[in-house]
């Protein structure tokens, strides 16, 4: 499984730094996030430096004013709250295809509406098929948007009834966009978990490309669903999809903070607490471990207090991108069953780790990896294997995503 | 509903020595020969419902199944009888044993619940074409031929004919087989009856034709409580005790899934799957 980069607030020196590290990659750029000009150059020094580009139209709201987003020529014209039955799809099908043609896109995002609750889905059908109607491209080189708000996502008729329409149109390559439930980093609702899983896995066994965006580490079990790719930044927006993003005139910055990633716990830290880790003696079970690549966040293992070392905001996030796409490739093994079994060992390794970790004080506050998170992966694993095992077994061969042997 | 010798004999003059072979519910199935075709043949009378141009029209696409599965269908009509409005249909007489009467002496040897399955599923790949649903698969609607091959008869009328329904007074709960019809078929879920629907249900048949016994039936002849079953609880893998290749066991696996979603997506994606279950075998 890959990991591409969901681009957000001043992302493009941390884009193009990863790039370089990696000498490939795909970037979805954020239009919220960059005005036309911007949006151009962003693309021109992503591409040159070898990445991908793909753009999210992020239309999940196109009846709502967006400061931002209202700047590009394919946001709907209607100012306010203006009525999504009436949008004109096909103009704002044709603006982004000229958008995407001219930022050298290598496939095309097209634009979807979000179903933030059962009660939507008939109106959500509506809008993704009036969506199919109009695009003239050819759907191998397209991605439709599932943007599927939180209330939905846990209601399983729901995501059942999304399977179906998505069958309706002659897309088999989606970008999955799942609202998380309000005030979680990690979720630990079952079925939100376990019906994410379920769509994932319907939209991968069309055969085509499927991407999840908004990921952290927790969605590293999307590798038993069969995805290409799953996508993550910097911020904790872009780990998370939330509508707030897309409302208001935040200010980005204000979220900051500086954590430490370990990818054996799953989990992060503030470095404050990895000075714990060192007075308690438990700071090397912390460390990513043998076969990750070597981050700046080494020098937090051999300075002599961790908050001694320099360690930057930017080294923070790229350290998290870089060991999260080293978790991502390393996911998706030669078979269903033994993906699977992988990543339950993973996730009971990670419980155990942050539970040691927590025990000698080594807090990761919201951000530390617990029995809910546990409980409901590995629920969400076992539900996956009971409805989908033959199925995924037998198609897992022909799945385009990478298989780490 | 019995019907007249005389008008049987006025109505269907092409055929002769006509025997009642099967009677239940709203239809009668007669024996006979034809004596034009010399064909030995079947009759079946039936009330007709409210969904008259449907049954029509799907018998009419039944009779273009290309499928050497189904018995052809030699003709169709109306008919006003002594009874009332009725259907009628003559259909290619296969001479051999339901598959429910084969499962009385015990559960099916591993080579011939593929053969079972290959031939049912080479019915339904031409139905998938015709856009034609079964909608009651089970052991009762499968013909073991006196020659080894196998039949899936009442396409086209099955859903009409013998389908009982739970409530009628209710719309809630639809036409359907218990024990063999999926949930959205007894839900009543209209729009989410496909091929899959028949999928689940072959499913449950090859399940049954393998281990000697249909779990959903066992112990209970409680209607409900057999559509509470099966709502509620797949199907576990066929035991190994079975003898069934890992992969057609896998295969029946995923044609039982309660959802559709979860299933094969068509009758030809089962046959490939069971041609590739079979090469692994030999």
């Amino acid at each position: 499984m890959e990991l591409y980069l969901q681009f957000g607030w001043q992302m493009t020196p941390t884009c193009l730094r990863l790039l370089g590290e990696w000498g490939a990659g795909t970037v979805i750029l954020s239009p919220r996030d960059l005005d036309p000009p911007h949006l151009a150059d962003a693309a021109e020094r992503i591409r040159a430096a070898g990445g991908k580009v793909l753009v999210d139209p992020q239309l999940y709201t196109p009846h709502e004013t967006n400061f931002r987003l209202s700047k590009h020529s394919f946001w709907p014209g209607c100012t306010g709250v203006c009525d999504v039955s009436a949008l004109e799809w096909g103009k704002t099908t044709r603006e982004l295809r000229r958008l995407n043609t001219s930022l050298g896109a290598h496939m095309q995002l097209l634009p979807g509406v979000i179903c933030s609750r059962p009660e939507d889905l008939a109106g959500w059908r509506t809008q993704l098929l009036r969506v199919a109607e109009a695009d003239d491209s050819k759907p191998a080189d397209s991605l439709m948007t599932v943007a599927v708000g939180h209330q939905a996502m846990a209601d399983t008729d729901t995501v059942h009834a999304i399977l179906d329409a998505l069958d309706e149109t002659p897309y088999r390559n989606f970008y999955v966009v799942p609202e998380y439930p309000p005030g979680s980093f990690f979720v630990a609702d079952p079925w939100w978990l376990s019906n994410l899983l379920d769509l994932a896995a319907g939209c991968a066994l069309g055969k085509g490309t499927v991407v999840v965006g908004y990921c952290a580490q927790q969605m590293l079990v999307l590798a038993a669903s069969g995805v290409t790719a799953v996508a993550s930044g910097t911020f904790q927006n872009l780990r998370q999809f939330g509508l707030q993003r897309f409302r208001n005139p935040e200010s980005d910055t204000k979220q900051r903070a500086k954590w430490y990633y370990s990818p054996p716990a799953l989990s992060e830290y503030k470095v404050t607490y990895l000075d714990v880790a060192a007075r308690r003696g438990v700071l090397q079970t912390l460390h990513p471990g043998p076969g990750f690549p070597t981050t700046t966040a080494e020098r937090l293992f051999t300075a002599p207090a961790p908050m001694s070392a320099p360690f930057s905001y930017p080294d923070a996030y790229e350290h998290f991108l870089i060991c999260l796409r080293h978790q991502a490739m390393n996911a998706t093994l030669s078979t269903f069953s033994v993906t699977v079994a992988a990543l339950e060992q993973e996730l009971d390794t990670a419980l155990q780790v942050a539970d040691s970790a927590a025990y000698a004080g080594v807090r990761g506050e919201h951000k530390q990896f617990g029995p809910g998170a546990h409980a409901a992966s590995m629920s969400a694993l076992a539900a996956l294997r009971a409805d989908r095992m033959p199925i995924l077994s037998r198609a897992w061969p022909e799945l385009p995503v990478e298989k780490s042997m | 509903m019995p019907f007249d010798p005389q008008w049987l004999e006025a109505s269907f003059p092409d055929l002769r020595d006509l025997t009642l072979i099967g009677r239940g519910g709203q239809k009668e199935v007669l024996r006979g020969q034809s004596i034009t075709a010399g064909d030995t043949v079947v009759l079946k009378l039936c009330h007709l419902g409210s969904d008259r141009q449907r049954i029509l029209r799907e018998i009419s696409a039944a009779q273009q199944l290309a499928s050497s599965h189904v018995p052809n269908i030699v003709g169709y009509g109306e008919a006003n009888s002594p009874v009332g409005q009725i259907i009628w249909l003559i259909e290619e007489y296969v001479e051999g044993q339901s598959l429910r009467g084969v499962l009385g002496d015990g559960p099916l040897p591993p080579a011939d619940v593929a053969v079972v399955a290959m031939g049912v599923l080479d019915a339904l790949v031409s139905a998938e074409a015709a856009h034609v649903v079964h909608r009651d698969i089970k052991p009762e609607n499968i013909i073991l031929r006196t020659d080894g091959e196998i039949f899936l008869v009442d396409f086209g009328i099955a859903r009409h004919l013998d389908l009982a329904s739970m409530t009628p007074s209710s719309a809630a709960v639809g036409p359907c087989t218990p024990g063999y019809s999926p949930p959205e078929q007894f839900q009543n879920l209209k729009h989410d009856i496909d091929g899959r629907a028949d999928l689940f249900a072959l499913g449950v048949t090859l399940y049954e034709s393998a281990t000697g016994s249909n779990p959903y039936l066992a112990g209970t002849a409680e209607a409900r409580a057999v559509l509470d079953r099966v709502q509620s609880t797949p199907l576990p893998p066929v035991p190994p005790t079975a003898g069934l290749p890992d992969r057609f066991v896998g295969l029946i696996w995923a044609m039982t899934r309660l959802r559709r979603n979860h299933r094969p997506r068509t009758a030809n994606e089962c046959r490939e799957w069971l041609r590739e279950a079979l090469a692994e075998t030999a």
